[in-house]
């Protein structure tokens, strides 16, 4: 199963390159957020794969607390953004 | 010390063991004081909130089967997004319609606005009282919407029964 | 014996998933303004992860990792969709107004044809 779990991680990780350009050059705040917000899931699956790859259970608690954060840091941001933490 | 502050304690100290993993009696003790100091720290949050929280088991169970129906819904609505992005021509022509809905409390609209995003071609975007502005892909999806499948669906869970 | 048919499902389920994950990212990519790319990054986002992780949870059986698992699995599947629906309010509310079809250039291209037609049947 390892190669297939090589192939699936470096696609994933292909795709959050990708993802780079609309949060570099994303027209506004909001296409940024949800630009990191795709990068943080697909890392995420990486993290977990990376867990059953090189045989440590500890990536897991790390793809966890790295599932809590994105949550709140995003929700965070947004919260700034409606409420006016950015300048018009 | 109420019935609520026992419940988001116990639910804290599941929590711990599922990320700490071991039974250890120290491992315990210690999971119950954080939960019991969390608790106390955050009973602020909960006073307002936890009457509009309230779900039978009977709804719980309810709830599970909707999600289990929605799998199809769901299932169809990524493809549907598939097709129209790896189009050449883009074929999407959006547009945003107001939905009027009879649901009252908090929990019902949430749930409400998350039947509506995950079902195919729309999306929920801003609550105003009781009118949702939904964003759909295509004009279709505004019909398919307005036959109110997803509001049937949040008043099936919600049937009261006391 | 067993062991096959897992590893059959894990294979199915993560190529899936790895797929919406892909068009989730194309549809950031392509679509034109806010609204519609949070259709593709919501969906799909919730859709491609969860299938991921459920592959693996099948890869992995009954432990106490999958349990882990399913609990990210579902904090995946809930955050998805509270900062789809946050990200919407705050731009709609932030005064961002959704793209929309030239309606009025595709009425005036009927129009001409219309126009043509009859000339040419007069």
């Amino acid at each position: 199963m390892n190669p297939f779990f090589v192939g699936v991680s470096l696609t994933l990780l292909i795709g959050a390159f990708i993802c780079l350009y609309r949060a570099i050059l994303g027209p506004t705040l909001f296409e940024r957020i949800i630009a990191v917000n795709l990068i943080g899931t697909n890392v995420l699956v990486v993290l977990i794969l990376m867990a059953y790859l090189f045989k440590q259970a500890v990536y897991l608690d790390v793809a966890f607390a790295y599932a809590l954060l994105n949550f709140v840091a995003i929700i965070a941001v947004t919260r700034c953004a409606e409420t006016g933490g950015e300048p018009k | 010390m109420e019935k609520k502050h026992l419940f988001v304690g116990i639910l804290l100290l599941i929590f711990w063991l599922v990320l700490t993993g071991n039974l250890h009696p120290f491992n315990l003790l210690e999971g119950v004081f954080l939960a019991a100091l969390v608790t106390f720290l955050s009973h602020v949050l909960l006073s307002g909130l936890w009457e509009e929280l309230r779900l039978g088991i009977r709804g719980i169970w309810r709830f599970w089967v909707c999600l289990a129906r929605l799998t199809v819904d769901i299932f169809k609505a990524n493809t549907d997004v598939g097709e129209r992005v790896l189009d050449p021509k883009l074929p999407i022509s959006p547009a945003v319609v107001k939905f009027k809905t009879s649901l009252k409390g908090v929990l019902p609209k949430v749930m409400l606005a998350g039947f509506i995003t995950l079902r195919p071609g729309t999306l929920a975007v801003d609550f105003e009282g009781d009118i949702i502005h939904v964003h759909c892909l295509a004009d279709s999806f505004a019909k398919e919407l307005m036959e109110r499948e997803a509001e049937k669906a949040v008043l099936w869970i919600f049937e009261e029964e006391r | 014996m067993i062991e096959v048919v897992t590893n059959s499902i894990t294979v199915v389920f993560l190529s899936l998933g790895v797929f919406f994950l892909s068009i989730g990212v194309i549809g950031i990519i392509r679509l034109p303004d806010i609204y519609s790319r949070l259709h593709a990054s919501t969906k799909c986002d919730i859709f491609g992860a969860g299938l991921a992780l459920l592959g693996l949870v099948v890869y992995e059986g009954v432990s106490f990792n999958a349990l882990k698992l399913l609990v990210i699995t579902g904090l995946m599947l809930t955050s998805g969709l509270v900062i789809g629906h946050a990200v919407a309010r705050a731009a709609r509310r932030g005064g961002l107004t959704p793209w929309q079809e030239d309606r009025e250039e595709l009425i005036r291209l009927e129009k001409e044809k219309l126009l043509e037609k009859f000339m040419e049947e007069k």
